[in-house]
């Protein structure tokens, strides 16, 4: 579904913010992508929507490369919803909001009308399409944004830490809906996150530190790299890092770091 | 003194609509030697509560008692005052940075309150050292540093006013887990070395357990707990309160369950650690 080849990217022409790329994700998939604050992963998701110009290096979409021919089409196929419930709200309504994408393709009414319907419910938001956006929760205008970018019928959805703004019931919506929309729909589900608990429910991880792609695996794989993580300025969730430790300890009995692992499991 | 509520109720006033955020409020937070975690959903009415303890917001019934002074006020009498006594930290605190350098912003706060300029340098130095901002930043813009650094900066901007109580809402929401961790440790040394009263809005139990001494539960409003951290977590009506247990205690939970290991609350990560190699277990 996207195929990333040596991809490089400067915002002064010196310091390069990404250095060397390339990665695939596949159909279907939720990866993760992690990294400290200037790791560069926001940077990856602003150039696989082309929000950042002249890149070097190749992004491929669905089999389209994006260049400037490409744009309009590759939009319809991969969008982004960033951190911020608050900054990417652009209708007076709920319904509004869901529609503005629709509204710049010209679709027909009856048919747009359609799709705001179809979309708000997916998200769990039909009961609220004539709400104004002072009168939802940060979870609920997360869900619009993302209803906004499905109804341009998207294959690929990145959330640019789209819940580290939320509270645990905000976080918890958008969870389950990720869920939804990547086992269900069959969604391409790309999350950029620094929280690794999050992260953990995802397929794969892509950990990203200093503008470099330095780990990948699946979460089990890429949580084994302690050291790694820590010198990328990670932080284990707390289970993992209490089984890491209790594993090295000798006054500690195999049953305890079993039952650790098993712990960490099944949360 | 400290901050007392007394039987307050608070409503929100719409035009068409009204609505009741507070609820008979009693309780009592000491001025000196408090780390009180204040935890509910959302719309419980924690920022509203914490709103009324430097008198941002007024009790539509009852009585508040900030430092010895009796509001609602009585006519004419200044309330101003409170507001650098009990320094309020609100959420995403870096949206209300607005000056040219760093140093400048957290010397806006004491400038304020009627220091001269060299006091207020020596003032918003002094705080920048306790958020670990550090000289080179001073004549930075707050708008070119990280999410992290900008969040202690605003921070500043509060303790440089020299508050005898500190209250936070939610400041760690945004922040990555190193960012997290730094300004929860200078609370925590505040709170040490110096004695001053911390209350702290949050959703993460795991915060509570390892920084707070006492938690409030407020529900719809209302207290429905109020005591130390142990007794909650250990509370036999825990689940009525629809809070999550913190990490440490959850896995001491299930080291209980699958093999036996003898539950004895741990509240942070070091203290569960110590007490599995400590343990006598077969």
């Amino acid at each position: 579904m996207i195929k990333v080849k040596n991809l490089s990217f400067s915002y002064d022409g010196r310091d390069e913010a990404l250095k060397d790329i390339s990665l695939e994700i596949q159909k279907g998939q939720w990866i993760s992508i992690i990294g400290h604050n200037g790791s560069g992963k926001s940077t990856l998701a602003k150039l696989l929507v082309g929000l950042l110009e002249t890149p070097r290096g190749t992004i491929e979409i669905d089999g389209l490369t994006l260049n400037d021919q490409n744009l309009a089409a590759i939009r319809k196929k991969i969008g982004i919803v960033f951190q911020n419930p608050d900054n990417q709200f652009v209708g007076v309504t709920v319904k509004h909001d869901i529609a503005f994408g629709l509204e710049n393709q010209q679709i027909p009414q009856h048919e747009m009308v359609e799709k705001i319907d179809h979309f708000a419910s997916l998200v769990g938001m039909e009961q609220f399409l004539a709400k104004e956006p002072h009168n939802l929760s940060g979870g609920q205008k997360q869900r619009v944004a993302i209803a906004g970018a499905l109804a341009m019928d998207l294959e690929v959805l990145i959330l640019d830490e789209a819940t580290s703004m939320l509270d645990p019931e905000g976080t918890k919506d958008i969870v389950e809906l990720i869920k939804k929309l990547n086992q269900e729909h069959h969604k391409t589900i790309i999350t950029i996150t620094h929280d690794l608990s999050f992260a953990s429910m995802s397929d794969q991880l892509m950990v990203f530190k200093d503008g470099e792609l330095i780990l990948s695996g699946t979460p089990m794989d890429v949580f084994k790299e302690e050291e790694l993580l820590k010198s990328s300025h990670l932080e284990l969730p707390f289970g993992f890092s209490l089984y890491n430790e209790a594993k090295r300890d000798e006054k500690i009995s195999q049953r305890i770091v079993d039952s650790l692992w098993a712990f960490n499991l099944k949360t | 003194m400290g901050i007392q509520f007394k039987n307050v109720s608070f409503t929100y006033r719409g035009i068409k609509t009204s609505y009741g955020a507070l609820n008979q409020i009693n309780l009592q937070i000491a001025q000196e030697n408090e780390f009180v975690a204040i935890v509910g959903h959302t719309g419980s009415g924690k920022s509203t509560l914490v709103q009324h303890m430097n008198a941002l917001l007024l009790p539509t019934q009852g009585e508040v008692e900030v430092l010895g002074q009796t509001l609602p006020p009585k006519k004419n009498e200044k309330i101003n005052h409170l507001r650098q006594k009990v320094g309020l930290v609100f959420q995403f605190p870096e949206y209300q940075l607005f000056e040219e350098t760093i140093l400048k912003d957290i010397m806006f706060g004491p400038k304020n309150f009627n220091h001269t300029d060299e006091e207020a340098t020596e003032k918003a130095k002094k705080a920048a050292e306790t958020v670990g901002i550090g000289p080179e930043l001073y004549e930075q813009s707050p708008f070119r540093v990280s999410g992290g650094q900008m969040r202690r900066v605003a921070v500043a901007g509060i303790l440089a006013m020299e508050p005898k109580i500190l209250v936070l809402d939610e400041p760690t929401r945004g922040l990555d887990p190193r960012g997290r961790k730094d300004l929860l440790n200078i609370f925590r040394n505040l709170h040490e070395t110096e004695g001053k009263s911390i209350v702290l809005i949050t959703h993460d139990m795991d915060i509570v357990s390892e920084y707070a001494k006492r938690v409030i539960v407020l529900k719809d409003g209302a207290v429905v707990f109020d005591g130390t951290k142990e007794a909650l977590f250990d509370h036999p009506r825990f689940d009525e309160f629809h809070l999550e247990l913190p990490t440490p205690l959850k896995i001491l939970k299930h080291l209980e369950k699958e093999v036996q290991l003898p539950y004895q609350p741990q509240y942070d990560f070091n203290s569960l650690l110590n007490y599995l190699k400590e343990v006598q277990h077969e």
